[in-house]
């Protein structure tokens, strides 16, 4: 898995963010069981306590459950899933427009740009 | 805990002198091989082939002479193995790991102590039995020799009554192995005396050894001037059990105070670099 | 022996001859957290470090591990790495696992042979036919092995590559336990800032700053390794 963590935030938000992205791309599929703490901190380059942190956090999130026994899974929830990529789209789509009334384009000339947009063919990937 | 650093102790300074002492017999062995030829050779061989003779000689000769060397090294490398190790082990790098083991600083300073002696006797044991072997295989009618002298020593052991000459060989191999741990506990406190210092470690802890071997001997002397006037000396046997008893009753207090301040310096003044 | 704090220093000082090392150093660590020991060249880590391994005395004041002095026990519970290599090189990997198994109690030889064996290391050779990289290596394996309360790492990544800073870190990570307090002393510090817990700032043997790594990054929305830029500032 590539994690990417910049410095001057706090790591647990980072990781609870980049997890978030993972299932709502799909990457960890829902339903799934996820690996455990000590595996994932491995992973990630992290101190446990910190994963344990995040997911302690995406388990109040409802992202995430854990069952006494066999371990911590994703959610089945599609909503909930659906929910969150809405949210994560919602801030892309905030900062793009915050970004493009700073060049000075209004709303509707950034849609159309947008609908406009393309990169020679290849913006279907 | 004691006996596990002894058990690596061993080992480490097993590896340098083991083969030594091994070195030594073998060396004793080849040497009388050769001597003994080159004495059988010149009694058949002078009229017919001069060189032969002459080149066995040279062998024998070189040989005799690197096992004479060999028995010196050992003697003297039993020291300075367990004056090195104490060092390098305790005071050097591996001092960080010797020093965070979970052991007192006695049972390092007893290990390597114990280890050092015993090393030391069996160096001059296997000097003491390579000489045997070469007498043995040089001397011709070595064991009719032999036999005699045992014949003697048997007429004087008989004189001199067994139970005095029991006591006297117990309390000079009692005194004999308190020397040998006086002989390294002196170094060993001149040793951390001089690594408590930051700089000039080896040159503080010879002067050091300097220091104590003075003093001692100063003590020394002092003891036996008072002894010799405050003890009557009566008859020769007894005043020679005296002798021996008071000499190994002196080395063990001069042992202890050597094991002491090397205790407190090790525990107190560490300074490891 | 539990006691609430896993390290704890009172008034702590240690003088070399005229030269304060230490002064009046009063700190403590609770279990299950990392920690950064962060501080330049002399500032006083390295002789908190002996300290607490019962290789210096204080000069005054107390260093205590779990609540009692450095000694025996102490010594069964914490586990050290030098930032020099610091084994005997005459022996084999074999005989140096055998030789921490004999001495302590809590050295889990199957961790280990298992992380030798990921290196790829043939455990009969001696330690000096090793490379400097594959000596630290083992020494970082050795100390990583044992079962202790309280791991004192002292500059774990000083002159190895990125690819080995990064094995490092992920056997610290791999290795630590809840019950367990791993102190990290070095001045790389943007290399270990993400695994931290809390840090400490230590200057000229005092203590500067301490506190939760994360509090710094969420109030002050820099790294420890800007902070630390700040605070040193030359």
């Amino acid at each position: 898995m590539d994690w990417k963590f910049s410095s001057d935030r706090a790591i647990y938000s980072q990781i609870v963010e980049q997890i978030k992205l993972f299932i709502v791309s799909g990457y960890f599929a829902k339903g799934d069981k996820i690996a455990s703490v000590r595996e994932l901190a491995a992973d990630a380059g992290v101190n446990p306590n910190t994963m344990q942190k995040a997911l302690t956090e995406l388990e109040r999130d409802g992202l995430l459950y854990s069952s006494r026994t066999s371990g911590r899974f994703i959610t089945d929830d599609s909503e909930l899933i659906a929910s969150t990529k809405k949210e994560f789209a919602d801030e892309k789509i905030a900062d793009f427009l915050l970004s493009m009334k700073k060049l000075g384009y209004t709303r509707q000339e950034s849609i159309q740009l947008i609908e406009n947009y393309d990169i020679g063919g290849k913006d279907d990937e | 805990m004691l006996g596990k650093l002894m058990k690596y102790e061993f080992k480490a300074s097993g590896r340098i002198l083991m083969p030594l002492y091994a070195g030594i017999l073998v060396m004793a062995v080849l040497s009388g091989i050769f001597t003994k030829a080159s004495s059988n050779i010149f009694d058949i061989y002078t009229v017919y082939v001069a060189h032969i003779p002459k080149f066995i000689s040279f062998i024998s000769t070189i040989s005799i002479l690197l096992y004479v060397i060999l028995i010196m090294t050992g003697l003297i490398l039993s020291y300075i193995v367990a004056i090195i190790r104490f060092k390098r082990n305790l005071f050097g790098a591996e001092g960080y790991l010797m020093n965070t083991l979970p052991v007192t600083p006695s049972q390092n300073i007893t290990a390597k102590t114990l280890v050092a002696v015993v090393y030391q006797i069996l160096g001059m044991l296997v000097s003491a039995v390579s000489v045997l072997i070469f007498a043995i295989i040089c001397i011709d009618n070595f064991a009719a020799n032999f036999t005699d002298l045992f014949k003697v020593l048997g007429a004087f052991i008989a004189e001199a009554g067994v139970g005095s000459v029991t006591a006297f060989v117990l309390e000079s191999v009692v005194l004999a192995i308190l020397c040998f741990f006086c002989g390294n506990l002196i170094f060993y406190a001149a040793i951390s005396i001089g690594h408590s210092a930051n700089l000039h470690r080896v040159a503080k802890s010879i002067v050091a050894y300097i220091l104590l071997y003075i003093a001692g001997q100063i003590i020394s002397f002092n003891i036996i001037s008072i002894a010799a006037r405050i003890i009557p000396i009566t008859d020769s046997m007894l005043s020679i059990h005296i002798i021996l008893i008071g000499t190994a009753a002196l080395e063990a207090v001069y042992a202890s105070a050597y094991f002491a301040i090397t205790h407190y310096f090790l525990k107190n003044k560490l300074n490891l670099q | 022996m539990m006691s609430e704090n896993i390290l704890e220093c009172r008034s702590l000082s240690k003088n070399y001859g005229n030269v304060q090392a230490l002064k009046n150093v009063s700190l403590s660590m609770t279990r299950g957290k990392i920690v950064g020991l962060l501080g330049p060249n002399g500032s006083g880590k390295t002789t908190l470090i002996k300290l607490a391994n019962g290789l210096l005395t204080p000069t005054s004041g107390e260093i205590l591990i779990d609540g009692a002095n450095p000694g025996v026990d102490t010594k069964k519970a914490v586990s050290y790495l030098t930032d020099c290599v610091c084994l005997p090189d005459w022996m084999t990997i074999d005989e140096l696992i055998s030789f921490f198994k004999s001495f302590y109690d809590n050295f889990n030889e199957l961790k280990a042979y298992e992380m030798i064996n990921n290196l790829n290391l043939d455990s009969g050779k001696k330690l000096k036919t090793l490379s400097k990289g594959n000596k630290e290596k083992v020494q970082l394996i050795l100390a990583m092995s044992r079962d202790a309360d309280l791991y004192l790492l002292d500059e774990p990544m000083g002159g190895v590559d990125p690819a080995t800073r990064d094995y490092i870190l992920n056997t610290i990570i791999s290795n630590y336990n809840q019950n367990s307090t791993v102190v990290i002393s070095t001045h790389l510090i943007s290399d270990i800032e993400k695994i931290l817990d809390e840090f400490i700032f230590i200057n000229n043997g005092e203590i500067v700053m301490q506190d939760i790594v994360d509090n710094v990054r969420n109030e002050k929305g820099m790294s420890i390794d800007s902070l630390f830029r700040e605070v040193f500032k030359c």
